[in-house]
């Protein structure tokens, strides 16, 4: 839907979460001159599911309040905005889902996609405002071809991995304020603005889940059921306490104690309820494959260059590789290692870069291997 | 508040008078306590009790009764529904959360009865057992006006000894109140309601409710509430009070004509909407739009960036609002519940307020329309 058939003024709501990050991307527009107004999403319902504390999430009572303060301390209105269906939609029943076929979700790609770019947008539409700001680590250039999303000058902080989802319709009445700055230059904005918020800790992990994912699922009632873990011939070597604890490639956490060699996830069989753990070297693969691809840069697409070089981030805290990109024609992508191969795990997003490792092209998820 | 704002949620809050202001001004903000022997307390001393007299003025009260001023009507009515604890009640189920909160938490047995109830059913629900009934005379969500007099007088008849409570915050000013003819033995009122500070209320007591403090810690209020009186808050409630009853038959009348003004300009711009009839008499004020397809909660947010003030039910700490229990209670579902705004005028718009302001409306749901949210 275009904004163009509605009559909207230029008015920016800027997404806060009650973080500095948002923050100081409010009071940089506001500095800027746009007409700012801040909105909080309210994806989870605390009452029924916590409490007020923000020490391990994002989005309860205590960050509204912040935001609410922040918003007050700069001159702007400011609400805190009803998304929970959306959010338990599109975030919360895909993370369940996700888990329960034996695959690590994405939440945070699902919540950008589907909440914050769309809902939020036609959510800001509806109250009359043109644009959508977050305090996202990512930049947009606009050139001739259309709109670029490119990383963050903080390759530390970069997020634009969370938002390969993004279309170009989106990027054109979207701002990311902060992409321009280092983390520690957003601190000093939000210290010298006097901002409640310049020395609140990040939050970490999935912002709805506040101790394990094992705690998470029992919570809302999805039960793990404990299983065997298994090496490569079918052997049970040990016992594991939910399949939804593993992700495919990781060492750590296995339980699997006196082997001669580190053990690593090398396959989720939710079907037998099995976690197979083998060598290092058991990982490697040539290729992998990637579906439900969202092209991002003007210049790469279905209609363009079918095979090209890019730079490959599997993972959030993934330095990215370089891989060879075929395009299939049902439109999922081949991607074969070039050089050094990665780890690989089925329903992370792979998210392709340009060679300078600067611009993002396409991402999509990783299937599962056959 | 934005000055060009135009403020249709006066229930919520009506907003100070500029009477008010101004007299409060010409008295001065510095008032020494009440209760000191000397001149300074003389002069607020007198500013109390000429603010009494109003107030018992604005409420219908007569010689013998009694206007206890309080930190608002929350404290008001938290302090008549104190002398059920330990006892039983009996409420609408339509009430204000400051009389059902504390009913459901102070040990009370309360029953709370849906509205659309006759008074004979509402008494069927008493017994020798039932200590305080509560009966709001104005629902602030909606406006509709209960029937308090018939149910009390039933009531009085039948279990004498049972206290009867009645929450008038949203009557004051809005309708004829005579406190002495509606057959209660008490009354809540709300300063800033009728155009005075936040932070100041009253409840009328009939001399038979015997003196029972709830904040306890002085003599003052003939000992039915401790603590210092408010005397600016107070005084403010007083000058309120005296001009809202002398002008209360031409506020009544303003706010008629600019309420049906506005819900005529409503119905013949904005397709597909409609305004709730629930089958009471209502206040002249207030009225509840329906506008199907729409959150009413981001229809408040994109009025509010257009300069216009309503609400939409209540709205609660978690920062998500849940569906108005009034509403529910009324016989709306929750859907439709959602999409339910909620407009409360003054006695003071101008023509030309309420077509810029039914203007507003109509632009801003044609917008959400055309982005086309469903709740």
């Amino acid at each position: 839907m275009s904004e163009e058939a509605l009559d909207l003024q230029e008015k920016v709501v800027v997404a806060m979460s009650g973080g500095v990050d948002s923050s100081v991307a409010a009071l940089l527009l506001h500095q800027q001159g746009y007409p700012v107004v801040g909105v909080s999403m309210q994806v989870w319902d605390y009452r029924n599911h916590g409490g007020q504390s923000s020490k391990a999430t994002c989005c309860a009572p205590d960050d509204f309040t912040d935001a609410r303060k922040v918003a007050a301390s700069i001159g702007v209105p400011y609400y805190v905005v009803d998304f929970e269906k959306s959010f338990r939609r599109e975030v919360i029943d895909k993370f369940v889902a996700t888990y329960q076929r034996g695959e690590t979700p994405n939440p945070c790609v699902d919540c950008n996609n589907q909440v914050k770019f769309r809902e939020l947008r036609e959510r800001a539409f509806s109250f009359g405002c043109s644009s959508v700001a977050t305090g996202h680590f990512a930049q947009i250039e606009e050139r001739d071809d259309g709109f670029h999303l490119i990383r963050g000058v903080d390759s530390n902080k970069d997020q634009t991995y969370f938002l390969y989802g993004i279309q170009q319709e989106e990027l054109k009445n979207t701002l990311f304020p902060v992409g321009g700055y280092t983390k520690s230059q957003v601190r000093e904005l939000a210290e010298q603005a006097g901002l409640t918020t310049a020395n609140k800790p990040e939050s970490q992990d999935i912002c709805f889940v506040s101790g394990s994912v094992k705690e998470f699922l029992v919570k809302i009632g999805k039960k793990s059921s404990t299983g065997a873990i298994l090496d490569r011939n079918g052997q049970q070597i040990g016992e594991h306490d939910g399949i939804s604890n593993f992700t495919v490639g990781q060492r750590r956490g296995i339980g699997v104690g006196g082997t001669e060699i580190p053990l690593y996830v090398l396959e989720l069989d939710a079907k037998n309820n099995a976690v197979i753990v083998g060598a290092r070297e058991d990982l490697e693969r040539e290729s992998f494959t990637v579906s439900e691809v969202n092209w991002v840069s003007p210049e790469y697409g279905p209609s363009k260059t079918k095979s090209f070089k890019a730079m490959a981030q599997l993972r959030h805290r993934h330095q990215g590789v370089l891989v060879q990109v075929e395009l299939l024609e049902d439109g999922r992508m081949e991607c074969s290692f070039l050089e050094d191969w990665s780890i690989v795990s089925p329903g992370q997003a792979a998210v392709l870069y340009d060679l300078d490792n600067r611009e993002l092209l396409a991402g999509g998820r990783i299937q599962r291997f056959n | 508040m934005s000055k060009e704002a135009i403020n249709f949620d006066r229930n919520a809050s009506y907003g100070l008078l500029v009477e008010v202001a101004g007299e409060l001004h010409r008295s001065g903000l510095q008032h020494l306590n009440p209760s000191s022997i000397h001149s300074g307390g003389q002069e607020a001393r007198a500013l109390v009790e000429e603010a009494r007299e109003r107030v018992g003025i604005l409420v219908g009260a007569s010689g013998s009764d009694r206007v206890v001023f309080t930190s608002g009507a929350t404290e008001a009515n938290n302090m008549a529904v104190s002398l059920a604890r330990e006892g039983k009640a009996v409420c609408s189920a339509i009430e204000h959360p400051s009389v059902l909160e504390p009913l459901r938490s102070f040990g009370i047995d309360v029953l709370e009865i849906a509205p659309l109830f006759s008074p004979e059913a509402f008494l069927d629900a008493c017994s020798e057992e039932t200590k305080v009934v509560s009966l709001m005379l104005a629902n602030n969500e909606t406006g509709v006006i209960l029937s308090v007099k018939e149910t009390a007088s039933l009531i009085r008849k039948h279990y004498p000894n049972t206290l009867i409570h009645c929450d008038a915050v949203q009557a004051a000013g809005k309708m004829e109140l005579v406190f002495s003819e509606l057959g209660v033995d008490m009354l809540t009122v709300s300063s800033h309601k009728i155009g005075g500070l936040a932070g100041t209320g009253a409840l009328v007591v009939s001399e038979r409710v015997p003196t029972k403090a709830f904040i306890v810690g002085g003599p003052q209020e003939t000992r039915w509430r401790g603590g210092t009186e408010n005397v600016l808050g107070v005084a403010a409630f007083g000058v309120a009070a005296k001009l809202v009853h002398s002008q209360l038959v031409n506020r009544i009348q303003s706010m008629e004509t600019s309420t049906e003004k506005f819900e005529q300009l409503v119905l013949n711009s904005i397709s597909e909407v409609s305004f709730h009839d629930f089958g009471y008499q209502k206040i002249p004020n207030t009225l509840n739009l329906h506008v199907p397809g729409v959150v009413a909660d981001d229809l408040v947010v994109a009025l509010d960036l257009a300069g216009l003030y309503v609400s939409s039910g209540a709205a609660c700490a978690s920062g998500k609002p849940d569906p108005s229990h009034v509403l529910l209670a009324l016989g709306l579902n929750e859907k439709v519940a959602r999409e339910t705004l909620r407009v409360s005028l003054g006695a003071e718009h101008e023509q030309s307020e309420i077509e810029l302001a039914a203007k507003l409306l109509s632009e801003q749901i044609t917008n959400m329309r055309k982005v086309r949210r469903s709740a």
